[in-house]
């Protein structure tokens, strides 16, 4: 039986975690689920894996050391990014911090991804992110053309 | 191929993170597909990055050309690029298509710079985004020569985002010898809402009774345009339009500035959220009130060595980084800074040029109906 100031998360592959709820809580969407079911101890979240739920957990404890202070959430923040450049990582981050509805990692995420992509082409921004480039020619010429300005100085890779 | 990863995401998601882009990078992004090219058009990745945009700088290296700057660091501008060479470091260049002859700057609101030809009469006037490379050119008013004054000024209303261009016009009658103004026989006010294709008289209020400098435009801050003014008793007051509501109202100046005329050289300028009021008659100092709860000297920047002796121009501080240092610009034409860490005011090249607060925005002109919209 699990403390009172605590309930367990478990992840879609099955692996439970213990945190505080005043850690859990950060999250709008654990919020939600708790205040709704009090009697449980265990919230099942179908769409984020272990790892990623791991890395989530990590950044609701911190947050929660911090308090109010933004200087302190703010170098918290830097340690929690330091060496996540996995493009995979850093979506399921993104994708996990939506669902659960967490502003400041998504903010943090996003932004991340947004550093990734400055000063690369689109070239680049499709490699690295797998998507389909989808335009004709003769469409991708007449976009390129509305803003031959801007096409100047770009990083090819 | 592998993970699709953005198709997974929100559209909501995927704005959020392609807004903090800079502006190059958006405009790279709109060639990476179809479904980007549609999103990166929509009112909401607009509104969505004009939230997040910091106004960066416009200005005119020359007569025709008007480039357009983004600030990469917010931390500190010492050490930044700007301060070493502005001309070449500029990130975003953009030729203006109208026949531009001494085009002034008089307004920026939302990434929609509104522009005014200064030499011949009447003014024409156009309201031009550089980054969507669109203008529309304004119906004319009418002419008017001196002792009457025109004064301009542009901005966004606060509730209901209308876009408007605000035209004072008085006839002035003026002491043929000293100058000084005796009388405002005539005095009117003209309101162009974006979107409408005309002109609207509004009511005189009593913003209309003071002089408005011919040389000052309207200093957009939370929905408002602000002036300075003087009333006919020759004593300083501040004029504001409530681009809403479309009244005017007034309220004074800092307690020490009040009665004083002669020579004063003053703006109105919004740092840092605030309304700040800088005043550049001394020779020696450069003084900026801050609007709090009531004005408060914030700032006494003293001139020496580099910019003492006789003060001619009005000070426009721009912008306040992070370290301390205070961008400002000399009568809207040469910009030079405060150093926070040497306590002296630097110059920032040594070329003439006419700079402004200006945030770039992807909207659209083509969003207002009526407008005969023009692209280049």
């Amino acid at each position: 039986m699990a403390e009172e100031n605590t309930i367990t998360l478990k992840s879609s592959d099955g692996k439970e975690f213990l945190i505080s709820k005043k850690a859990a809580t950060l999250s709008e969407t654990i919020k939600a689920m708790v205040e709704e079911d009090n009697s449980s101890s265990v919230f099942p979240l179908t769409v984020v894996d272990s790892k990623t739920l791991a890395d989530v957990i990590t950044f609701l404890n911190k947050h929660v050391d911090c308090g109010d202070d933004d200087d302190k959430k703010k170098s918290c923040d830097e340690e929690f990014m330091a060496g996540k450049d996995d493009m995979k990582d850093l979506f399921d981050l993104v994708v996990a911090a939506n669902y659960l509805d967490v502003k400041d990692l998504l903010d943090l995420i996003c932004g991340k991804i947004a550093d990734m992509m400055q000063g690369k082409s689109p070239e680049w921004v499709r490699k690295t992110f797998n998507i389909q480039n989808d335009f004709s020619p003769e469409e991708e010429a007449k976009v390129r053309e509305e803003y031959a300005w801007a096409h100047e100085g770009v990083e090819e890779d | 191929m592998g993970q699709p990863f953005f198709t997974n995401l929100p559209s909501e998601i995927i704005i959020d993170i392609l807004s903090r882009l800079p502006i190059k990078a958006i405009i790279s992004c709109k060639c990476v597909c179809k479904s980007w090219s549609v999103l990166l058009e929509t009112p909401e990745f607009v509104n969505s990055h004009l939230l997040k945009s910091i106004p960066g700088l416009i200005f005119n290296p020359d007569e025709v050309i008007f480039s357009v700057f983004e600030f990469v660091d917010e931390l500190e501008l010492v050490h930044h690029d700007l301060f070493n060479n502005i001309i070449t470091k500029v990130h975003r260049m953009a030729c203006l298509g109208p026949p531009a002859a001494h085009m002034d700057k008089q307004g920026s609101a939302d990434g929609l710079l509104f522009l005014r030809e200064i030499n011949p009469q009447p003014n024409l006037l156009y309201i031009c985004n550089p980054i969507t490379r669109e203008y529309i050119k304004l119906p004319n008013p009418d002419s008017y020569r001196y002792p009457s004054v025109v004064t301009y000024g542009f901005g966004v209303s606060k509730t209901s985002n209308k876009y408007k261009v605000v035209r004072i016009f008085h006839e002035c009658v003026r002491d043929p010898t000293s100058g000084s103004l005796l009388s405002i026989p005539k005095s009117e006010c003209k309101v162009y809402t974006l979107g409408t294709g005309s002109w609207r008289s509004i009511p005189p209020g009593p913003g209309v009774s003071y002089e408005y400098n011919c040389r000052s435009t309207g200093t957009l801050f939370n929905g408002n345009l602000l002036w300075l003014v003087v009333d006919l008793k020759a004593s300083i007051m501040i004029s504001y339009f409530d681009l809403e509501t479309e009244l005017f109202n007034t309220f004074l100046p800092p307690p020490p500035l009040l009665g004083r005329i002669n020579f004063f050289l003053g703006s109105l300028v919004v740092l840092e959220n605030c309304l700040c009021l800088c005043d550049n008659t001394s020779d020696y100092e450069i003084v900026i009130w801050v609007m709090k709860k009531s004005w408060t000297k914030e700032f006494t920047i003293s001139k020496v060595p580099n910019f003492a002796g006789e003060s001619w121009e009005i000070v426009y501080p721009m912008k306040i980084f992070k370290n301390g240092d205070i961008l400002m610009t000399m009568d809207n034409s040469y910009p030079f800074y405060y150093s926070k860490q040497s306590k002296t005011l630097q110059m920032i090249g040594n070329s003439y040029f006419e700079a402004r607060l200006h945030v770039s925005s992807f909207l659209s002109l083509k969003t207002f109906a009526e407008e005969n919209v023009i692209s280049y």
